[in-house]
């Protein structure tokens, strides 16, 4: 209950604080363009700049994004392999 | 942000599914979690019965191992004192034992002197009787080797005598001839001496009648001279009784010894003589033997002596007669 509470307390945060350049620059369909111009390096570095262009993406695009696509499918792998290797001991009975 | 248009409807779908799924997950995980956590406190409550139930059984283990040891003391000494008393009873068992042995060999023993008793009488009896025999056969033995040693002695006391007697008869024929030689001489000599001293005497009265007729009250012959003269007759006279004396004491030993000698033989011819007495007569004829040999050399030392007189009388007769001699011819020169 408390994290429902948090959610929804996070998602009209989201809603009402004001969007950032990269929001609105996926938004107007120029963030593509952005990124290979001007941050391409840095998207190969900083994982935090990362997450927050393709959360961008996420959110605010118009149009259907491929590398937001392989890299939440990436992220879904990645959690699944978590959790496959959190569970990996479960599955495995204790002699 | 559900409505998104970044990415396909088919992602979409698919992300929705793998959505509930996790929730479902979650609450599995929820669920999970919780039994779990029932689990882990089941574990704890298990794990501190356990621990109590530990203690507790080492707290009972120790007091059983406690008492354990004091049973185990207590059955130690018990055992040492049980064993004690086993070992007396082994003792008194063992003396027992050794009471009924030794009354076994006290009986055995009394057996053995009974029959040892009668044995011995027996023995006895066998050795007195084998006494008997041998003290009248010690006695026969004793007697054959007394006769056989008699006889022995005998043998060699007629065999010493049959020597003794061969020496003193070559002796005895010694000493007479000696004797018949000696007597011979004397007699020579006194026949000599008897003629001297007649013809002296003779001398004399003639010499004292003359002197007393014609030639005392001229010759200043000195008295001393005549008195010296008569002690030398005298002494001659004297010396001449003294020889006479001398060889009838030597006739008198020597027929004496003969007599004796005489005597032994047939006293040692008698058959009937006694043991003690042969034996007496032994030791006096050792005795009469050295006697007799003491006796010849006193006889030979005498008959050497007289000899030795009768030369000094000789000697004196002649020297008075030439003094007598010498005096008539001074007494018819002066």
């Amino acid at each position: 209950m408390n994290n429902k509470k948090l959610n929804r307390i996070i998602n009209l945060s989201n809603q009402i604080r004001p969007k950032t350049y990269l929001e609105e620059f996926a938004e107007s369909g120029w963030l593509e363009m952005y990124i290979d111009n001007y941050s391409k390096e840095r998207m190969k570095t900083d994982k935090d700049y990362q997450s927050r262009i393709y959360d961008a993406f996420y959110n605010y695009s118009q149009q259907i994004n491929e590398e937001t696509e392989l890299y939440f499918m990436n992220e879904l792998c990645e959690n699944l392999s978590f959790f496959l290797e959190y569970t990996k001991s479960c599955k495995t009975p204790k002699q | 942000m559900q409505d998104t248009k970044a990415i396909r409807p088919e992602l979409k779908g698919l992300f929705d599914t793998i959505r509930k799924q996790a929730i479902e997950y979650a609450s599995a995980f929820d669920d999970i979690e919780k039994s779990r956590n029932e689990y882990q406190n089941i574990i704890k409550d298990v794990n501190q019965l356990v621990e109590s139930f530990t203690l507790k059984v080492n707290s009972e283990i120790f007091g059983l191992k406690q008492k354990y040891d004091a049973i185990t003391k207590i059955l130690t000494i018990e055992t040492n004192k049980t064993l004690e008393k086993y070992q007396e009873l082994h003792n008194l068992k063992l003396i027992q034992d050794s009471y009924s042995s030794a009354v076994d060999t006290i009986n055995m023993l009394k057996e053995s002197i009974e029959r040892n008793s009668k044995f011995l009488k027996k023995n006895t009896d066998e050795f007195a009787e084998e006494l008997t025999l041998f003290k009248t056969n010690a006695s026969k033995e004793i007697q054959n080797v007394l006769n056989k040693g008699d006889e022995h002695i005998r043998m060699l006391i007629q065999q010493d005598r049959e020597e003794l007697e061969q020496l003193l008869a070559s002796k005895f024929t010694m000493f007479e001839s000696r004797i018949y030689k000696v007597e011979q001489s004397n007699y020579l000599i006194n026949e000599q001496i008897d003629e001297d001293f007649k013809r002296i005497y003779t001398d004399l009265d003639k010499f004292k009648n003359k002197f007393k007729i014609d030639i005392l009250p001229n010759v200043s012959f000195s008295t001393d001279k005549m008195d010296l003269v008569n002690s030398h007759t005298t002494r001659l006279e004297y010396e001449i009784s003294n020889i006479y004396d001398l060889i009838n004491k030597l006739q008198y030993s020597i027929h004496s010894q003969l007599e004796a000698a005489n005597r032994n033989n047939n006293f040692n011819n008698d058959p009937f003589a006694s043991h003690n007495n042969k034996v007496y007569l032994e030791t006096q004829t050792d005795e009469e033997k050295k006697q007799n040999d003491r006796r010849l050399s006193y006889l030979e030392h005498r008959v050497v002596e007289l000899t030795q007189n009768n030369k000094i009388a000789s000697t004196v007769a002649i020297t008075s007669g030439i003094i007598s001699v010498v005096a008539l011819i001074l007494a018819f020169a002066l």
